[in-house]
């Protein structure tokens, strides 16, 4: 058992060090190191600084170690001359692929829970994702402060084991391919190192990026065969057939009037649908599946309204820019994200689906501290407060997390 | 001469035939010859053949085959005429010359065996490529290929040719035979771009032979280029839906007043700069800006018209970089129809409305 030391109130910063004093060991190499850049954000210093370069592991855990960093971040490329100061210079070698899966971009149920925004110019605030312009003022200024949970968790991994299905099942990657990075809050990196995709250009990744995101689907292209355009598309199926086959089913399945209308089917096509629900649904199961009752009762139109919306549903919610960007910095595993204290963590594919946020823990949930805060949301990461103001006494990690990430002051009062 | 090729199938009227291939490359390599070497009589054969090529592909878009004399000029007059286009440095005219011979290469590729298209995928693009002979909902399949290949080979941005729209079962693209070969055309014109943009030649001492021929080739070209410009002037004061939706929506939000955000204005004015507005038409415009400082926008649109900094003449977004930054207006292509960048709407347009007032003076 660890012996519990006695602590001195530290500053954010102070546990930084401490992390990685102790656990140098865990920051990953990546490969081919000499030929990456590498980025820092320091404490106290703004901006970020890159273009850095390091010849081993050790250079780079030695400038780690000297400067403490808050962000630590990597280039998915590789470099001819990697602490060149233009691009042009720097030679383009080739890159990684990478896929970045954030709740950030999913509009998920417990954000209003935990996720606020304000206004910077008029003091507006809100709950939930941050409006793209104040509904107040018309101010772009809006601070937002968003927060993980295990919801969040649980959503990010979905969405990432749903990609690891398309990059192997469908885009044909093998699990030596690739590896899966937490990013430190609320999302996943997937990695794919291999010498097959290092030279594709942006536009070839856009190619990719747009199967993934389902962009430019034509279902009339992809499903339907013979003279009259029939749908022959079938459940059992993999890839973008086999998904639009299950979304139709499962849609039937629900066959909810409301949603009918929302999507903008009419009265009557509704109607039809629900009189014959069973009807089309043993013609779904049939081997193979076929739409005879369904194409009947649909206008084309509609039948295009309620694809296009199986796709939007079905996809795999990846940000493109940072898989089309062949010049990104991503953050570096065994690294701590600068705003959250929790690690970047590398894992194997299969371990994505067992993963939950104490793994990213870096002290120990035994360790409590007092903290006096403002405001703060009722649950964060795995953690439920008594209150959401005044003095509370949480784990180490969370009271971390708080510090970090809340935009109102956090204070730290005891070690307890 | 021809015995030393690998496959019995592919025969000497072949590398006549396909150039790029790579049982061709190894016969260069055999008669591996050198710049001075196009001094002697069969050399300027070769290169007045290579001129030849590229001048059909200025003036006709598409290259021929000459049968007519020795066929060993007519191999090398390929890899002579890709050295004159990697001395001469022109881009446009690289891919000018790259889409004629593909083309001319895509017309015979339609009529060879899938044995032989299959043979040039995997052996000369090195490509991971399986023939299937498979039947999977009722059509029939003639191979797979590895959807890396296939997405870096994507003739056009088509709907038809997009991943998405593909059957594509763990990592392979299912193909027909026709497509296949659509696809090797397209692989020919991205061999011919990137040899010529990677090669890196230096020759200190030019030929005077090569030098006349360079100079033959850029004057031809030019000169054919200035025909284009010269046709490009027309009033658009008076022509409407000249500019593409995106481009036409930013300057209407701009003269409403609108401050637009930094990529929308980098759009905007390149795209302008890229048709030939002066940094003062350009500027005029900009006035409309509710933040407007002469002094800061003129700075930058010099900038971005290679008058200051770097020097480097900035290109507009193409269309997928409009689409992710949310300045496209029109994802569908409902306006546009197929285009990958604004400026091939404009250029269009532009076609379009010089074909109706030719016919216009025609009829009068």
């Amino acid at each position: 058992m660890k012996q519990r030391v006695k602590r001195k109130v530290k500053s954010y910063e102070e546990f930084f060090k401490e992390y990685y004093l102790r656990n140098l060991n865990e920051i990953e190499e990546p490969t081919r190191i000499k030929e990456r850049e590498f980025g820092f954000v320091l404490f106290n210093k703004e901006g970020m600084l890159r273009h850095v370069a390091f010849n081993n592991i050790n250079e780079l855990k030695r400038f780690i170690i000297r400067n403490l960093p808050k962000h630590v971040y990597y280039s998915s490329a590789y470099y001819e001359n990697p602490a060149a100061k233009n691009m042009e210079e720097k030679v383009w070698k080739g890159a990684d692929l990478i896929f970045d899966i954030d709740v950030d971009h999913i509009d998920t149920p417990c954000k209003k829970e935990h996720d606020t925004w304000r206004c910077c110019e008029c003091g507006t605030t809100g709950k939930g994702m941050p409006p793209e312009v104040c509904p107040n003022c018309g101010s772009k200024k809006i601070e937002h402060e968003a927060w993980v949970c295990e919801t969040c968790i649980e959503i990010a991994k979905e969405e990432t084991l749903k990609l690891i299905e398309i990059l192997t099942d469908e885009l044909g990657f093998s699990d030596k391919d690739m590896y899966a990075v937490f990013s430190g809050h609320r999302g996943f990196h997937i990695h794919v190192e291999s010498k097959k995709i290092l030279n594709l250009d942006q536009d070839t990744r856009r190619e990719i990026v747009d199967y993934i995101l389902g962009i430019g689907l034509d279902y009339k292209i992809l499903c339907t065969s013979g003279k009259y355009s029939m749908l022959d598309i079938d459940i059992r199926e993999s890839g973008w057939r086999g998904r639009i086959a299950r979304g139709l089913y499962e849609i039937i399945l629900m066959a909810d009037r409301e949603f009918f209308a929302k999507i903008g089917l009419k009265k009557k096509e509704i109607n039809k649908i629900i009189e014959n629900k069973e009807r089309i649904l043993k013609e779904i199961e049939g081997e193979p599946s076929f739409w005879f009752t369904l194409t009947n009762i649909l206008s084309k139109g509609s039948m295009d309204l309620l694809i296009q919306h199986v796709i939007d549903k079905y996809k795999c919610n990846i940000d493109e820019r940072v898989t089309i960007d062949i010049k990104r910095l991503i953050r570096l595993p065994g690294s701590l994200h600068g705003k959250t204290g929790f690690k970047v963590l590398k894992m194997d594919i299969d371990e994505v689906e067992v993963f939950d946020l104490t793994k990213a823990f870096t002290f120990n949930e035994s360790e409590e501290v007092i903290l006096e805060v403002e405001k703060i949301p009722k649950k964060v990461a795995n953690f439920t407060f008594n209150k959401t103001e005044g003095k509370i006494r949480v784990p180490l990690p969370i009271a971390l997390y708080l510090i970090g990430n809340s935009i109102r002051p956090v204070k730290l009062i005891k070690i307890v | 001469m021809w015995t030393n090729t690998s496959v019995s199938f592919i025969t000497s009227d072949d590398i006549v035939r396909y150039p790029f291939i790579k049982e061709a490359s190894d016969y260069f390599k055999a008669h591996s010859i050198t710049i001075k070497d196009l001094e002697t009589s069969i050399g300027r054969k070769i290169l007045e053949r290579a001129y030849k090529k590229i001048e059909e592909a200025i003036k006709y878009g598409k290259t021929t085959v000459d049968l007519s004399e020795d066929p060993e000029i007519e191999i090398l007059s390929f890899p002579v005429a890709l050295l004159l286009l990697t001395l001469l440095g022109d881009k446009s005219l690289v891919y000018k010359f790259a889409v004629a011979e593909s083309k001319r290469v895509g017309e015979l590729l339609k009529l060879e065996s899938l044995e032989k298209l299959y043979h040039i995928a995997k052996e000369t693009f090195g490509w991971k490529i399986e023939l299937c002979n498979e039947e999977i909902n009722g059509i029939k399949y003639d191979v797979k290929l590895f959807f890396v290949d296939y997405i870096q080979n994507i003739p056009q941005s088509s709907k038809e040719w997009k991943l998405v729209n593909r059957f594509l079962v763990k990592g392979m693209v299912y193909l027909h035979k026709s497509e296949l070969a659509r696809l090797i055309e397209e692989a020919v014109k991205n061999f011919i771009i990137k040899k010529c943009e990677t090669t890196e030649i230096y020759v200190p001492n030019l030929p005077t032979i090569v030098a006349e021929y360079l100079e033959k080739l850029s004057r031809e070209w030019s000169s054919n280029r200035e025909y284009l410009r010269r046709t490009v002037k027309i009033d658009e004061k008076q022509v409407k839906g000249i500019y593409p939706p995106c481009i036409q929506k930013l300057i209407d939000d701009l003269k409403s007043g609108k401050n637009l955000p930094h990529a929308a204005r980098f759009a905007l004015a390149t795209f302008l700069l890229n048709i030939g507005k002066s940094v003062e038409e350009v500027l005029d415009l900009f006035r409309y800006s509710p933040d407007f400082n002469e002094k800061i926008a003129r700075y930058q649109i010099e900038h971005l018209a290679g008058l200051r900094g770097s020097r480097i003449k900035y290109v507009p977004y193409k269309c997928a970089n409009m689409r992710s930054l949310g300045l496209c207006v029109d994802p569908e292509g409902k306006i546009c129809g197929k285009i990958n960048h604004p400026l091939q709407y404009y250029y269009r347009a532009i076609r379009r409305l010089m074909k109706s007032e030719t016919k216009g003076k025609e009829k009068s």
